[in-house]
């Protein structure tokens, strides 16, 4: 083996063992939060949080306060690259779906155990934000991460269980 | 419809599809675009090529000889250059249609080897000289660089590395990690295999000048067995050059097929 083929072999070497970190480590994350999601979702079932922008009428409330739930999520090597591939074809960056999806569900979570936590067992004009968090690359170009964001007025109910 | 309370099912929001399999559907058919557009480039910029005769090339390059002398520095064996000089005009002798005049310098470097550089220039090393010392020898190697010339194989390279470089401009704008680096190496693999044979293609043109002048090809692999004693197998599947070994078995395969007389080579 010569000089030459390593300066080919070492660049596509980095390349793919980023790849693999990223796959390897990325999905396994992934199946793990899933998991942890699913069991928090169903826990928290009784707890509606729904996006009236007003207390439904037959709703009585005798406490009202903020709560929220957010969480700062970062892709991998390999979801941005799926993405980059992506961006020349087109079509559903399904690595970023995934990634978005447990951003979502995992932020609502919080809100819903915020407001548990503060004795509320409703939850009402729900509304949910997302923010690119800048990149420290010099040329501007890509995002470090995104924050999701989900916030609404958790109130008591009288008469409602929890 | 009565109201079932229940969580919903996953996969609404996000696809099942293994990310693996996306990955491989995404880099075929990102390779197969690039390629695809690479092809189409480099055949019109061959084409093209076509209309740029050999005095428009060497007035284009023209400028080079001076500047690649700078970097180097000439020998000072008067004795060596007029021998070169001699074995190259009696070479192109054989080769009517050569479309240049060349020029030859021998320079002052240890690693042996010979350039060829656009507009007519050879370059040759005194370490070359002290690695082949037949006349045959030294006139194979010669041959071989006056077949990039014939082939015209810098314009090709340039040429290929114009429709690399616009692949890579429309592909790679997309800010991502990775795959315009994908697509980079990708088209340095496709350029080492294709300037492999261009290799190749010179390697047989100075066999046949080689058997023109000589009227035998004794003396055509003595720099490769030279090269294979003192540095061993180098090459592989990723270099510029083919193997040594591999330009010896080719050219002693073509010396059989054409019926070429091998004879001593005069030193």
């Amino acid at each position: 083996m010569d000089s030459e083929a390593f300066t080919i072999l070492i660049p596509l070497a980095f390349t793919f063992g980023l790849l693999a970190l990223g796959f390897f480590a990325g999905t396994a994350i992934e199946k793990k939060h899933f998991r942890e999601i699913r069991q928090r979702e169903q826990k928290h079932r009784k707890l509606v949080a729904i996006n009236f922008r007003s207390l439904p009428e037959n709703w009585q409330a005798t406490e009202s306060r903020l709560v929220t739930g957010s969480v700062v999520i970062s892709l991998d090597y390999f979801k941005r690259f799926l993405a980059g591939l992506r961006g020349i074809i087109g079509g559903r960056i399904k690595s970023y779906e995934t990634l978005l999806d447990r951003g979502r569900r995992e932020a609502t979570l919080r809100m819903k155990e915020m407001a548990l936590a503060s004795g509320c067992n409703a939850i009402i004009n729900v509304r949910l934000e997302t923010s690119k968090l800048a990149s420290s690359r010099g040329d501007g170009k890509g995002v470090a991460g995104v924050e999701i964001l989900v916030f609404g007025t958790g109130v008591r109910i009288s008469g409602k269980e929890g | 419809m009565e109201f079932q309370d229940r969580l919903p099912e996953e996969g609404i929001n996000y696809s099942k599809t293994h990310p693996l399999r996306e990955f491989a559907v995404l880099v075929a058919g990102v390779l197969a675009l690039g390629v695809g557009v690479f092809l189409i480039l480099s055949f019109l910029l061959g084409q093209a090529m076509r209309f740029i005769p050999p005095e428009k090339e060497t007035r284009l390059f023209g400028g080079l000889s001076d500047q690649v002398q700078e970097f180097f520095t000439e020998a000072d064996d008067l004795e060596s250059q007029e021998r070169l000089e001699t074995l190259l005009r009696d070479l192109s002798a054989n080769w009517p249609e050569a479309p240049y005049s060349f020029e030859i310098i021998l320079v002052a470097e240890g690693e042996p080897n010979a350039m060829a550089f656009p507009g007519g220039l050879i370059l040759v090393t005194t370490g070359l000289l002290e690695t082949v010392d037949t006349d045959n020898g030294l006139a194979f190697v010669l041959g071989h660089e006056l077949g990039h010339f014939a082939h015209r194989d810098h314009l090709r390279q340039l040429s290929r590395g114009l429709a690399m470089g616009t692949v890579l401009a429309l592909f790679g704008g997309s800010g991502s990690s990775g795959a315009p680096n994908l697509l980079r190496l990708s088209g340095e693999i496709g350029n080492r295999r294709f300037s492999q044979s261009q290799e190749s293609s010179a390697d047989l043109f100075a066999l046949e000048l080689l058997e023109k002048r000589y009227g035998h090809v004794g003396g055509a692999t003595e720099f490769f067995e030279c090269i294979l004693e003192t540095e061993g197998e180098s090459s592989s599947f990723l270099s510029t050059h083919p193997a040594p070994k591999k330009r010896i078995d080719v050219i002693k395969s073509v010396v059989l097929k054409r019926g070429w007389a091998v004879q001593k080579s005069s030193p």
